[in-house]
């Protein structure tokens, strides 16, 4: 090896720079670290293989493989039963001669500089680590025979747990890996497909969980909007390009095309939802004229955390449609980070500068990001204020109700005329500092129209009845036959249960059954 | 590029002169620049926050103003959402104690720029091409410093400031001397010439319309070997004696300010300096008397002034340095006797140093004390920062003698706030009643008493009682016990007339320290009524 630093004595002349060595060692480590280690949560992995997939189909459709206009398709079947799960793409698959050398390379993806969601060529290889065996197939044209590289993962496990293996990563990869072709049958002309048998148990066994799996590609995968989504066309036609020639559709045990799960309401809990308002379509731009993103801001009611298991809660960051991170990627641009919670966004990165990192758990920091972030964070400052003025417009309104509640709480009070002169006295003062309180109430600006207008006849209403109730005051039927001493007496008594009782209401039934049995 | 969102600040200090710096970063990023965006703002105007700053530059000018330059600094990296590498902080403060800000963990990643931007904007600012910063690869662009200052800036804040309708401009740089009491030196570097001032007066002219003042913030113009043309030149540019300008339907003076100073021993070598300043329309003429040491120099450019027709002199006084109570006394007195000698007008603006590394202003020159320093910043709040060179005023404000005035500073706080109260209102008693405990103490009791009363803050007067064996002392210590607020509050309203002259305020100095220290004459946070 040449370039090895040389001791020199002190004072000495220093050496010139000499090149780097000849030779570089790459271990067996390498597996691991673009395997198990870069993808930590399993699900992931099936978002790897449809990043792939997209690029492939995008490919099979330049080729004209696949019609412009048509989907491009990803079937995916998991069996708990056999511990199998199955990805297969109409893409432009890999020809017979590049089969093995493509799908055994670390890193070398002919893809890098180019447009696609996959570069860095170790996705395919996310599997290994949860899996005794995966399987690759593919053919790209209907002359050829169908591929087939088989890893053996087992053994893979084995060699990397081994402290006496000494070997390379490529004499790690000789020996774990096989392939074979056989005639294509029934098979279509171009696909591609992953096969993971012997499929590991790990926490909820999401990986074969087909549910967990329509939820999780859902959010991350370039799949459509549901019909539903109001929006779904007018956002589709501000992000144009951003979405990629077609977005996929992908089918879990047949079932789907999984769609985007995002609504016009967001089922809040069952007994409440919250409405869409408006949709704010923003452009970022970027670090000089051109765009850094395009993204979407649905504005709705804004009545609480959106609950985490709709998976639509949070501003996401997406790059060729598929979401990079989770719902908590722009979390730190809220100063008060449980408004990010509330808020329902995407912003699709445009800027081809900004480049997920290789987990695609976040992008690659740089300055072209750094100007993304920087203007991401006076839209999240907006849906802070937001948030927040929708709560305190929601207190206003509890207020308002409080207020009306009290009043009418009251009035009853007088109306059965069971308590002492001096209580009514102060109870109707009372009822109309609570009214004045009311009024005032009323009449705040941030009120909408229609609100205003409710709490200002119910306001007017609650006045008129107080009046009345004022002017027509007299004591209970039931104690007007009284003596006057006795009254007093009872006067007093219903006047401390009043004071005396935390629940009026209860204290109100309480003295309604009292003069019920007072015989005069 | 263009259309970037650039955020421009200073801090929530009164200043005089508008911030030039960001006038000329105003114009590289503008209209005739990049065409970006610009904003400016004085202070902490939270509306920024809604925008997506692409870069913000703090600028800051004094040191002792650091809490309020911390308060915009923090706010610029809040309007950053925290992404210090947008952040810029220059200016004097900046330059002047750039360790200070440094040692900041919480302003780690922010640029303080040291000195001027004189090379090229890249260079300057320190932006990293490798990072891809925004104008990292203006390395051969124009420097900065040599922009024009962008005027439309100052009429997006509320703010006014007293000179504006001015050009500002340097016609040489730096300083040939290295007093360690100026920031000059670390600021500006060694005497050389500038650009065109023409250039810049015209251009200005061109771009912001013609403005009636010249503002010359030379270090030492008078030490230019380009002096002759300089003069020369703002003759030529129209600022004669009398020259006059319309403004509105009225016609103005125009005025030409050296506004840092004009260097006496230079001017005392030879007529020439004021024979040729006074050719053109120079007001105030401005010489700094920094010690008694220069007595002679500063007496003889007075001499040549009144010989050359220059009556509205002004002049930066130095003091908390390294001299004393009495040197300053001397140096005012000697212009109160050239005032009646030369029958001119010399206002004198004493200065209080402070080291220009010290991000307060608590600084006590070996021959003052603490309550001296705040007993002669009481007369000059009185006076707004000037002392007039009329001699009844002199005498009443600052004493007949050295003796007296330095009674006058050893005079309770409250006394010296409310002189018009306590000399010759109701509170004649109390401060006759002063004076008959004052006279009992000897030179050594006064000494002590000195000391004693710049041992604490005000509000622990009432305790110096058990410091003491003299009797005497005791006697005089209660009446330096502040007074309450309301009975303050009263006296401010029954007493209405103060003893300041009028002097324009763009005139007056930058900043006389007069707003600063908190404990005051009673002992509370205080402002003039």
């Amino acid at each position: 090896m040449s370039g090895t630093p040389k001791a020199t004595a002190p004072g000495a002349r220093r050496e010139e720079w000499e090149p780097g060595p000849d030779e570089v060692v790459l271990g067996v480590d390498i597996i691991e670290l673009v395997s198990s280690s870069m993808y930590v949560e399993p699900l992931t992995i099936y978002r790897e293989y449809i990043q792939n997939a997209a690029d492939a189909i995008d490919d099979a459709r330049a080729a004209g493989l696949i019609a412009t206009d048509a989907h491009g398709i990803v079937d995916i079947v998991v069996d708990p039963a056999t511990r199998t799960a199955r990805i297969r793409d109409n893409g432009i698959g890999v020809p017979g001669p590049d089969f093995v050398r493509r799908l055994t390379a670390f890193g070398a993806s002919a893809k890098r500089g180019g447009q696609r969601r996959g570069f860095r060529g170790v996705g395919r290889l996310a599997a290994l680590g949860y899996c005794q065996e995966l399987l690759f197939r593919s053919r790209s044209t209907a002359n050829e025979w169908v591929h087939e590289l088989r890893w053996d993962c087992r053994l893979l496990r084995t060699l990397l747990r081994s402290g006496e293996y000494k070997g390379t990563l490529g004499e790690a990869v000789r020996s774990a890996t096989s392939h074979r072709r056989y005639p294509a049958g029934e098979s279509a002309a171009h696909f591609f497909e992953a096969e993971l048998k012997g499929v590991v148990r790990l926490g909820k066994d999401d990986l074969l969980n087909d549910a967990a799996i329509r939820a999780y590609l859902g959010q991350v995968a370039p799949v459509p909007f549901a019909r539903a989504f109001r929006h779904r066309e007018k956002i589709r036609a501000f992000l144009g390009d951003l979405l990629g020639s077609t977005e996929l559709h992908v089918f879990v045990n047949s079932v789907g095309p999984v769609c985007r799960p995002y609504g016009d309401t967001i089922p809040m809990r069952p007994d409440l939802q919250s409405n869409g308002t408006d949709l704010s379509l923003v452009t970022i731009p970027g670090t000089d004229s051109d765009m850094a993103a395009r993204g979407w801001v649905l504005h709705h009611e804004y009545l609480g955390a959106v609950p985490r298991g709709l998976g639509i809660r949070g501003l996401r960051l997406r790059s060729g449609d598929i979401q990079v991170g989770n719902e908590a990627i722009l979390e730190p641009l809220f100063a008060e980070p449980r408004f990010n919670a509330w808020a329902v966004g995407e912003f699709h990165v445009a800027d081809r500068r900004i480049v997920p990192n290789g987990r695609r758990d976040n992008f690659e920091q740089g300055v072209h990001f750094s100007n993304l972030l920087n203007h991401t964070a006076p839209i999240a400052k907006e849906i802070a204020s937001r948030c927040r003025s929708r709560s305190q417009y929601r207190q206003l309104i509890r207020k308002a109700e409080f207020l009306a509640a009290k009043v009418e709480g009251n009035l009853k009070v007088l109306r059965q005329g069971a308590i002492s002169a001096g209580v009514r006295r102060r109870l109707i003062v009372d009822l109309e500092t609570t009214l004045d309180r009311m009024d005032r109430t009323s009449r705040r600006v941030v009120l909408s129209p229609e609100d205003r207008t409710r709490l200002r006849r119910q306001h007017a209403s609650l006045e008129r009845r107080v009046k009345n109730a004022v002017a027509s005051v007299r004591s209970s039927l039931r104690l007007q036959g009284l003596t006057p001493q006795k009254r007093h007496v009872y006067e007093e008594v219903f006047s401390l249960i009043y004071s005396c009782a935390s629940d009026q209401r209860a204290a109100r039934e309480l003295v309604q059954r009292v003069l019920a049995k007072i015989k005069a | 590029m263009a259309n970037r969102h650039i955020l421009l600040i200073e801090p929530s200090y009164r200043n005089k002169y508008p911030p030039l710096g960001l006038m000329k970063l105003a114009q590289y990023h503008g209209p005739y620049g990049k065409r970006d965006n610009v904003k400016f703002i004085k202070g902490e105007d939270r509306s920024v926050l809604r925008t997506a700053w692409d870069r913000i530059y703090v600028t800051t000018l004094f040191s002792f103003e650091f809490p309020r330059i911390a308060k915009s600094i923090d706010f610029a990296l809040e309007a950053a959402n925290g992404h210090a590498d947008r952040v810029f902080v220059g200016g004097i403060a900046a330059s002047l104690m750039p360790d200070r800000f440094l040692a900041e963990s919480r302003w780690r990643g922010i640029r303080f720029i040291s000195g001027l931007l004189s090379s090229s904007p890249a260079d300057s600012l320190r932006l990293d091409d490798f990072a891809e910063e925004l104008y990292s690869g203006d390395r051969d662009g124009t420097p900065i410093e040599d922009l024009l200052p962008d005027y439309d800036i100052l009429t997006q804040i509320p703010f006014k400031y007293s000179v504006h309708d001015a050009y500002f401009a340097y016609a040489s740089r730096g300083c040939i001397r290295t007093c360690s009491f100026c920031g000059v030196p670390k600021l500006e570097g060694p005497q050389r010439d500038t650009t065109s001032l023409t250039g810049i007066v015209r251009g200005i002219s061109e771009r912001y319309g013609e403005k009636k003042d010249l503002i010359l913030m030379d270090n030492n113009v008078v030490a230019s070997p380009r002096f002759g043309e300089i003069v020369a030149e703002i003759r030529d540019l129209g600022f004669t004696p009398n020259a006059k300008i319309k403004r509105g339907r009225v016609t103005v003076q125009r005025r030409v300010d050296f506004n840092q100073g004009v260097d006496a021993r230079i001017l005392a070598k030879s007529g020439m300096y004021l024979r040729e300043l006074s050719s053109v329309c120079i007001r105030p003429l401005r010489i700094a008397f920094d010690h008694l040491g220069l007595r002679k120099p500063y007496e003889q450019s007075i001499r040549y002034a009144h010989e050359y027709g220059l009556s509205e002199l002004s002049n930066y006084m130095l003091y908390n340095f390294h001299d004393s109570p009495l040197d300053l006394f001397e140096r005012m007195r000697l212009n109160v006797d050239l005032n009646e000698e030369l029958n001119i007008r010399i206002w004198s603006f004493p200065m209080r140093y402070q080291p220009t590394d010290r991000p307060d202003r608590t600084y006590v020159g070996e021959r003052w004390t603490r309550y001296q320093l705040r007993s002669l910043q009481l007369i000059l709040q009185a006076t707004h920062g000037v002392v007039s060179g009329a001699p009844d005023f002199f005498r009443r404000a600052f004493g007949d003698t050295a003796e007296e005035f330095a009674a006058l500073l050893l005079r309770p706080h409250h006394q010296i706030f409310n002189r018009e109260w306590y000399e010759r209102l109701e509170g004649h008693g109390e401060a006759q009643d002063f004076q008959d405990a004052f006279r009992g103490l000897a030179h050594e009791d006064r000494v002590e008493l000195l000391g004693l009363l710049s041992s604490c803050g005000p509000r622990d007067f009432r305790s110096l009682k058990d410091q003491t064996a003299s009797a005497a002392i005791r006697r005089v210590l209660p009446f330096y016990v502040p007074i309450s607020k309301e009975k303050e509050a009263a006296i401010w309203e029954k007493q209405k007339s103060r003893l300041a002259p009028l002097v324009p305020d763009e005139e007056r100095v930058e900043d006389a320290g007069l707003d600063d220290d908190a404990d005051l004459a009673s002992g509370e946070e205080q402002v003039s009524p």
